[in-house]
């Protein structure tokens, strides 16, 4: 088994807030469900807080949204989490993590801080040097990979043979490089969170940190530039052979899972692998239900080959019948093909 | 350089040589150019450029940002000429059109040797021409954005969007819309709504930071909303 090269932490403890997501919540609402689940199985204390807001990262990214409103936002929400003793805020959504931190740290200007908590003062809250010293804003993926030994004795569906890239989160590892928890460039934490269960992982490959295409408002306002740009990063992935691309963030998702067949039939191109979150596919390694825990419902791709194929799902067909790919090499059977390409 | 060949060269030249240096050079030193301070500075005092000012004083125009940015890629947007511009504190960088095709992926930030960051100035230079009203062509579609979030405090995208959306991801898709709260309910996640506290106090945050008169001024005349043309 290849060595892990993501830098070992201890476990995060002091009381986790699972900081729920405007995107994760209204399109895959499984990543979370997946996420507590996963907490659930690694003994990550946690809450979800009915007094967090969202955000603003939609609104800030499509400029519609003040970087002052934003700050007081992320202010408030601190207070919120600091207040009901879970100041590690846990995100699943990568710009959730980038505004917050970008938030805390414009916070530390005492003049900024000034002009917010005059803003706060009207909902009788301050954030002050507590509140800055308590809070904490961490992804999801690093609250997990801090209980990563506890990983390899919990999987119930082994995904030998199954190959899988990392699409690395841009608001993850490009607005602070330096505190992202391995290489910016090359992030392994997502691959190396999944090496317990027994995938192949590409490491780096060419465009691995190339962004999805998203760019919030190009998505929607020019969609060529969008389109080229994904469509660029899954001819990447299809050179790789892998059989899933995983994700860290939701935005990134809905690009990928949403277009995947719609630019697979315009170009003519076949790009034979899936999408899900790595919170998803853990999930479902650790014995998770497709359905109930991780919702697959959701997705815009079908997932049900790939759900058989890991043995998540009764077999259909007597192609997929004729194998057992979980205990199988690397793709090497027929069942496999037929029921991935 | 242009040879000297003749003697009348040569003389020019003399009589060039005999004027005052400052005489010769003036030309040059009156089309120098001459920027107002105000967008720099207003640049620099903004607290998202606390820790990528001195990058932005110090860029060599070394293009890496250019290299690896997917809008310069896949679209007419150079990020090296936004530096350059903003270093120059360039107020056409007030209209400028070409600051909307960023992605605000911060690929350019994240590479740049000397710690400035485009995608940054992008997001001020943007909320300053919505601020003057310029820009707001380009937000009028997301503007919906403000009063969905002020009404439920949730975010996402605003529901105008979302019909034309259908088309492309289709009928799956759509379904997964009108079927969320049950999805939501089988998974046990519960309420996607903050509570009716915490979006009353939402609502007093954006009321005192004027989140929604923000986007009061009317776009231009004649501007398309969907290109932002």
């Amino acid at each position: 088994m290849a060595p892990t090269t993501t830098p070992h932490i201890a476990p995060i403890t002091g009381g986790v807030e699972l900081f729920r997501s405007c995107l994760v919540s209204t399109q895959y609402p499984g990543v979370e469900a997946a996420t507590r689940w996963l907490f659930g199985q690694l003994d990550v204390e946690y809450v979800v807080n009915p007094d967090q807001t969202c955000c603003t990262g939609l609104g800030y990214y499509t400029d519609v949204v003040s970087f002052p409103t934003t700050v007081a936002v992320a202010a408030r929400n601190a207070c919120v989490a600091v207040e009901a003793g879970h100041p590690v805020q846990a995100y699943l959504c990568s710009t959730c993590y980038a505004i917050n931190r970008k938030a805390h740290e414009a916070l530390e200007d005492p003049e900024q801080r000034g002009r917010t908590n005059r803003v706060l003062e009207r909902i009788g809250r301050r954030y002050d040097d507590t509140v800055a010293g308590a809070v904490q804003h961490r992804h999801v993926l690093e609250i997990l990979w801090s209980r990563h030994p506890s990983i390899r004795g919990l999987v119930r569906r082994r995904l030998a043979g199954v190959k899988v890239a990392t699409h690395p989160a841009c608001h993850y590892c490009k607005v602070f490089p330096d505190e992202v928890l391995g290489d910016s460039e090359d992030l392994m934490l997502p691959e190396d969170l999944l090496q317990p269960t027994g995938v192949t992982s590409t490491g780096y490959y060419p465009e691995k940190a190339t962004h999805c295409g998203a760019g919030f408002r190009q998505r929607f306002i020019n969609p060529a530039m969008s389109m080229a740009l994904t469509r660029e990063k899954l001819r990447r992935l299809a050179e790789q052979g892998v059989d899933v691309c995983v994700h860290m963030c939701p935005n990134c998702h809905v690009q990928f899972d949403r277009f995947h067949d719609v630019i697979s039939q315009t170009a003519a191109e076949d790009y034979p692998f899936v999408h899900l979150h790595v919170q998803q596919l853990l999930a479902l390694a650790l014995g998770a239900d497709p359905d109930t825990v991780c919702g697959v419902e959701a997705h815009s791709q079908d997932l049900e080959p790939f759900l058989e194929r890991i043995g998540a799902r009764e077999r259909r067909s007597a192609g997929a019948a004729a194998a057992a790919p979980t205990a199988a090499g690397a793709g090497a059977s027929a069942g496999v093909e037929a029921g991935l390409g | 350089m242009t040879e000297l060949q003749t003697r009348e060269d040569l003389d020019r030249l003399e009589g060039a040589l005999a004027e005052p240096y400052a005489t010769i050079a003036a030309p040059a030193f009156r089309a120098a150019p001459t920027r107002p301070p105000e967008l720099l500075e207003r640049i620099l005092s903004d607290p998202r450029m606390h820790r990528h000012g001195q990058g932005l004083l110090s860029c060599v125009q070394c293009g890496i940002c250019t290299s690896g940015c997917p809008a310069a890629r896949f679209g007419d947007y150079s990020p090296r000429e936004i530096s350059r511009r903003a270093r120059d504190g360039d107020p056409s960088l007030l209209e400028d059109d070409s600051v909307w095709l960023c992605f605000y992926c911060y690929t350019c930030q994240s590479r740049c040797p000397q710690g400035n960051s485009v995608a940054v100035i992008n997001q001020i230079i943007r909320g300053l021409q919505v601020e003057s009203g310029y820009g707001l062509r380009h937000v009028a579609i997301f503007r919906a954005w403000t009063e969905q979030f002020y009404a439920t405090g949730l975010g996402g995208w605003p529901h105008q969007l979302l019909g034309d959306i259908a088309e492309v991801w289709g009928e799956r898709w759509w379904h997964l819309v009108e079927h969320l709260d049950e999805l939501r309910e089988r998974l046990g996640v519960g309420s996607a709504f903050p509570s009716g506290e915490a979006l009353g106090e939402l609502r007093t945050i954006m009321d005192a930071t004027g989140s929604r008169e923000r986007l009061q001024a009317p776009a231009p005349a004649g501007c398309d909303v969907t290109t932002g043309a």
